[in-house]
């Protein structure tokens, strides 16, 4: 079979690298998470039952001050495709978002979920562009050379989001919620401050300097993250039940970390140590007077939760 | 010792074509008697046996009037071998001989000098009541050292005159060079006193208390050949000498232990391209491999990462076959490509069809590779055992060989890996925590026995095992579902029966049936889940008939009996082929399947090998296949002709229809489509062979295929996840050049250029467009040569041109906000191709050679000048930069190995 050999280069490619940047890397404006909520819901569900309306809000993320974005969105049922690109099925769309003129405000789609709705999931399909506006006749099937989202200046990005609809019950969820984070086995809780590209040595952040050691920070959820959820699986289908484990994104505006994912599984309630490396001297330029380093931790739980977090340290030459 | 000098010429002699029976068109009698006369009555063999037809026309055997004796192959004697070469010959009614064969090879060449002898033979021609009619005989030409009684020294006078001394020097003639360890042998007139000395380093040897007289002086230096003078001894003085030896051009000998001849049968192919074994290990950045030999041959494409894929002719790697002894391997390399699993010492040849081929091989659209095993050393070899001892950087290896009483012989061969000695210190630490480093193994042991000349047993039992396993923490790379641990193993045990018999002089039955588990296994965390246990049967008889010398037919069956056990979780299975890159794991559903079953997949084949003509020849055949997964037969004719236009030129041209069952996912229920039928194609080739002088050899060969029925995915995965909605067109040229290993010759090379195009088309009906196959490669260009120098240096060179393969660009990606991960958007499948690949490989060996044995150290470098190919892209998270992957890096590889 293909797969294992694919891995394996995956595997191996993975270790020859360098010179390419790393998924953590938060170097350009980048689509970080889409937050799903249940409109009027208590119980701060992620996964609507039919009848109900969902709210996707996409986050995004920027390695300095935050850009305006606009955006396409389009809600469908999928068609059925086991890879590749995620396309629509046949039939009219569920709901339809666009936002041609660039706004702070973060790209939203509200999708009634039809009452007779009978797919497992809904597919949200669309385009951001951050700092430009966004076209409008992108088609990924026909793309014969370099797709591009903007009209011109901007970064843009298609996505995709396969949402699960909680048909029978049985596939309800909420979201998990990023606990403590610890630097150098010290809480971490300093926010981003609202200027990010403003002096950071009068703040109250941590302070590292250029070429520092390695330290270790660690993540941890709050409680009640990890939920048990019915599985079908194996051949022929069995029931079952698992529980979550938390896929943790990591995104650092300078200096290195030693992954882009971490996970909370198993028995744990938090991640293993992450190290993270500040940047030597030369690879970035540092004012006396500080730099703001922003740290982002996107937390999923792989079946449409996710709960999104942010730490500022500072960098001092 | 009375070393002597002329060969011997003892012989026993086998009538097996002369018995009762009608005289048929070619003249040649019909049935078979078979009497075995003793080597003493060589002169008069004929007069035994006469009456052994008691019934029907008086027969009466050949007898041998003009005996001829063979040369004596001078660095043969001069190791003081001894062999036995057992020939075919065919004797016309006036007895002189029409054609003589090898039957069985002793090398040393040995074999070339018998053939030359026995073809001036002059018989007593075999008669039929009297009258005088050709026969076929097998003839057994003994070499042999004389050996006589010792005779008793003369008695001693009774006041002998005082002894000489004999003393000297041996000196390489082109630099006056002393050479040393040169045998010297010093003998009287009549051969009664012999003695033996040494040269020392200095090139010096002293010969004490010599009789007065006059003496032979034979030196032997085994690259410089050996030199008789004849010398005096003067009482009481000393007789001083200088030997000049001029380098000689001598065969080879590194890696042609036992037999040398391969004996090319009457084709059943359009092409057929043999690796003779004296070339097999001597090929430059192959490490010894003989297996790795077979990317040097024309029509084969290189393997990405020297993955070791056979990629034959444009077709895909599952396409094409290798097969041991005619039954299938399991597993061809150890690690994709690093060694293959057999001692290459222990193999006879490889023969690689590229297309057209021969019916005995069915299940495949591709091409087939075939290796051949030797036979172990034997009782007529002159020498209780053989064993070669080796260790490299990579793996070391051991064989050894001996007879088992006077018809049975045996070999053992064991290899293991050293990397996982050396794995720690490659990777950086950093990198993966290693739980068990890359390990591998392979076995063989052969047996053969023939009880009589007549049967042939054989018993392979053979194996091999690869494992490999590392603990990836957390998660590695941007891809956050490669994580937890990566287990790779596999595993293989078989056996093997081979049974041979020459029913008849005309008439021959081959009966193979070999059996063993096979375990595959692969895991990633809990991603990717893949275990099975094949316990592969598999079975051929085929029956081989001459009804006369302008026919042969051919019959036989093979079938493929697996039982099987099998769990995936993971992908689902794509199109192998053409689907692009697949984009991060995370990013695809799982399926699951867990299944067992029995493929049984039966096939008969019937040839006809018609020489319609002196020089033309005709094949037609017929193979049908069976698969019980798919439920449907294949049928499958194919035709081949060839004519000798000139002595040396040869024209052939062949036309055939191929069939392959899917692949086992494809056809699997779950993940399959049970309903698919065979993937057929159909081969057309025309080329011609021209033998320009004595081992040097030029072909061209032309081809097309045309794929039908191609197993194809159903876009988005979906059931019935797999159609035959796919066609495709390959077509090229060949051109070969080679100069074979040849007695006397110091070197050898091949050269192979070849221009293809493969192309694919998926379903057609969708209007979709003609794309390059992913391996498409459009200029192949290999040259190796290997040169041998004085003193026992060889050093060699392989040079590889080849276009780099296609590529698929990804133009873009769409972020999955599900598993933070970037689906890839491709563009037009591999639209774009990777640069040249360029590489040229070193080998250099010295050998030394010692009264009993060998020593030899080499140095095999991959990519001596590390050019950095590509072989890929790599992208970074978002596909948005992106890098070349390049290939293998310089690898030196050096090693040492013992020989007895």
């Amino acid at each position: 079979m293909k797969g294992p050999l694919v891995v394996l280069l995956a595997v191996a490619a993975g270790a020859c690298s360098d010179s390419l940047d790393p998924a953590y890397r938060l170097n350009k404006p980048r689509v970080i998470a889409a937050e799903a909520s249940i409109v009027g819901d208590l119980e701060n569900r992620t996964n609507p039952r039919p009848g109900e309306t969902v709210r996707v809000r996409w986050r995004l993320a920027f390695p300095a001050a935050p850009l305006p974005a606009s955006y396409v969105l389009l809600a469908c049922a999928p068609a059925p495709t086991a890879f590749g690109v995620p396309l629509c099925a046949d039939g009219e769309p569920l709901a339809l978002a666009a936002e041609l003129n660039p706004s702070s405000d973060a790209p939203t789609l509200a999708i009634e979920v039809p009452g007779d709705y009978d797919r497992s999931a809904i597919l949200v399909l669309g385009g951001i562009c951050m700092g430009g506006v966004v076209r409008t006749d992108v088609d990924p099937r026909d793309a014969e050379d370099t797709v591009n989202v903007c009209e011109g200046e901007g970064t843009g990005q298609l996505v995709s989001l396969l949402h699960p609809v909680d048909l029978d019950g049985t596939q309800t969820n909420h979201p998990p919620g990023v606990g403590e984070i610890t630097l150098d086995a010290e809480p971490w809780t300093a926010p981003v401050p609202d200027d990010p590209t403003a002096p950071c040595a009068d703040l109250d952040l941590p302070t590292f300097a250029l070429g520092g050691d390695d330290v270790a920070l660690r993540i941890a959820m709050t409680e009640g993250s990890r939920e048990a959820y019915a599985t079908l699986e194996g051949d022929p289908p069995q029931p079952g039940m698992r529980v979550e484990s938390l896929q943790n994104s990591l995104l650092i505006t300078a200096g290195e970390l030693d992954r882009s994912f971490s996970f909370i599984e198993g028995d744990a309630t938090s991640t293993g140590e992450i190290l993270y490396t500040p940047p030597s001297v030369g690879d970035v330029e540092v004012p006396a007077e500080g730099l703001v380093v922003k740290l982002i931790v996107v937390m999923r739980d792989l079946r449409g939760g996710v709960d999104v977090a942010s730490r500022a340290l500072c960098l001092v030459p | 010792m009375r070393r002597r000098i002329s060969p011997f010429g003892a012989f026993t002699l086998w009538l097996l074509a002369s018995s009762v029976g009608a005289q048929r068109d070619d003249g040649f009698p019909d049935g078979v008697t078979d009497d075995r006369h003793d080597a003493d009555d060589r002169h008069d063999a004929a007069a035994d046996d006469r009456d052994a037809a008691a019934a029907g026309p008086r027969i009466t055997p050949p007898a041998l009037r003009e005996f001829v004796e063979a040369d004596y192959p001078p660095q043969a004697e001069a190791q003081e071998r001894a062999a036995t070469v057992e020939l075919e010959l065919t004797i016309g009614a006036d007895g002189r001989v029409t054609d003589a064969r090898i039957v069985r090879p002793a090398g040393h060449g040995f074999d070339e000098a018998a053939l030359d002898a026995a073809r001036r033979f002059v018989f007593e021609p075999a008669r039929r009541d009297g009258e005088p009619v050709p026969v076929r005989i097998r003839y057994r030409y003994v070499f042999e050292l004389r050996r006589p009684d010792p005779e008793p020294m003369p008695e001693p006078q009774e006041q002998p005159p005082p002894p000489g001394r004999l003393e000297g020097r041996v000196l390489a003639m082109d630099d006056g060079r002393p050479l040393s360890r040169v045998e010297v042998v010093v003998a009287n007139e009549d051969e009664s006193f012999a003695r033996r000395v040494i040269t020392g380093e200095d090139g010096t040897f002293r010969v004490d208390e010599l009789p007065p007289g006059t003496y032979t002086v034979r030196v032997d230096a085994e690259e410089y050949g050996s030199v008789t003078q004849t010398e005096t001894v003067a009482p009481d003085e000393v007789t001083a000498v200088t030997y000049r030896l001029r380098i000689l051009e001598e065969e080879d000998d590194a890696n042609a232990f036992g037999a040398v001849a391969v004996i090319d049968p009457p084709p059943r192919e359009v092409v057929r391209r043999t690796i003779a074994r004296e070339a097999l290990t001597r090929i430059p950045g192959t490490r010894g491999d003989a297996l790795r030999a077979i990317e040097l041959m024309p029509g084969v494409a290189r393997p990405p990462f020297g993955s070791g894929s056979l990629i034959i002719r444009g077709s895909a790697p599952g396409d094409s076959e290798a097969l041991l002894e005619g039954v299938p391997i399991p597993l061809l390399y150890h690690f994709g490509g690093l060694t293959s699993v057999i001692n290459s010492r222990l193999l006879e040849r490889i023969d690689f069809f590229p297309g057209n081929f021969s019916s005995r091989y069915g299940r495949r659209t591709g091409g087939i590779v075939e290796v051949g095993t030797r036979d172990p050393l034997s009782i007529y070899e002159d020498r209780a055992v053989h064993g070669v001892l080796e260790f490299g950087v990579i793996d070391t290896s051991l064989l050894l060989e001996f007879p088992l009483g006077e018809h049975a012989s045996q070999a053992l061969a064991l290899r293991r890996s050293l990397i996982d000695v050396v794995f720690t210190k490659i990777v950086p630490e950093d990198t993966f925590n290693v739980v068990a480093a890359p390990v591998y193994y392979d076995y063989q042991a052969f047996t053969t026995w023939r009880p009589t000349d007549r049967d042939r047993f054989r018993l392979l039992v053979y194996g091999a095992s690869d494992r490999f396993k590392v603990l990836i923490p957390d998660s590695f790379g941007e891809d956050p579902a490669v994580r937890g641990n990566v287990d790779l193993r596999t595993r293989f045990n078989n056996i093997q029966i081979a049974y041979d018999r020459q029913v008849d002089p005309r008439t021959e039955l081959d009966l193979d049936l070999e059996g063993g588990p096979i375990y595959l296994r692969f895991g990633l965390g809990d991603q990717i889940g893949f275990n099975a246990r094949f316990n592969q049967l598999y079975g051929r008889a085929e029956l081989r008939h001459r009804p006369n010398d302008r026919v042969r037919l051919i019959a036989g069956a093979d079938i493929f009996l697996i039982p099987f056990n099998l769990e995936y979780q993971g992908p689902p299975p794509r199109q192998g082929e053409g689907s692009g890159p697949d984009g991060p794991l995370a990013s695809h559903d799982r399926v699951f399947v867990d299944t067992r079953g029995v493929t049984i997949r039966p096939g008969f084949y019937v040839e006809s090998d018609l020489r319609l003509h002196e020089r033309w020849q005709v094949l037609l055949a017929l193979r049908t296949d069976y698969a019980r997964e798919i439920d449907r037969f294949a049928f499958n004719p194919r035709f081949l002709t060839t004519f000798d236009a000139t002595e040396s030129l040869k024209l052939k041209l062949g036309v055939g229809l191929y069939s392959q069952p899917p692949d086992f996912q494809e056809s699997a229920e779950t993940i399959g489509n049970p309903d698919l039928d065979w993937i057929h194609s159909a081969h057309f080739g025309a080329g011609f062979d021209w033998t320009v002088a004595e081992g040097v050899r030029v072909g061209v060969d032309g081809f097309y295929k045309r794929l039908w029925d191609r197993v194809v995915g159903v876009p988005g995965g979906q059931p019935p996840f797999f159609t035959n909605e796919g066609i495709g067109r390959i077509y090229g040229a060949e051109l070969s050049a080679r100069i074979d290993p040849l007695r006397g010759r110091r070197y050898f090379g091949y050269l192979s250029y070849t221009l293809s195009r493969s192309e694919r088309r998926d379903h057609p009906d969708q209007d979709t467009e003609w794309r390059l196959f992913d391996f498409d490669q459009t200029h192949i260009f290999t040259a190796a040569f290997v040169y041998k120098l004085p003193r026992g240096w060889e050093v060699g060179g392989t040079l590889r041109l080849v276009s780099g393969n296609p590529r698929t660009p990804i133009v873009g990606s769409v972020y999955d906000a599900v598993n933070d991960v970037y689906v890839p958007i491709n563009g037009r499948i591999n639209s774009r191709r990777n640069p040249l690949f360029n590489r040229l490989d070193l080998r250099v060996e010295k050998k030394w050679t010692f009264e009993r044995w060998k020593l030899a150290f080499f140095l095999d470098i991959q990519n001596v000048y590390n050019q950095q190919n590509q072989e890929g892209l790599i992208y970074n998270y978002d596909y948005s930069q992106s890098t070349p992957i390049t290939g293998l890096p310089l690898i030196p590889a050096i090693g040492l190995r013992g020989e007895l």
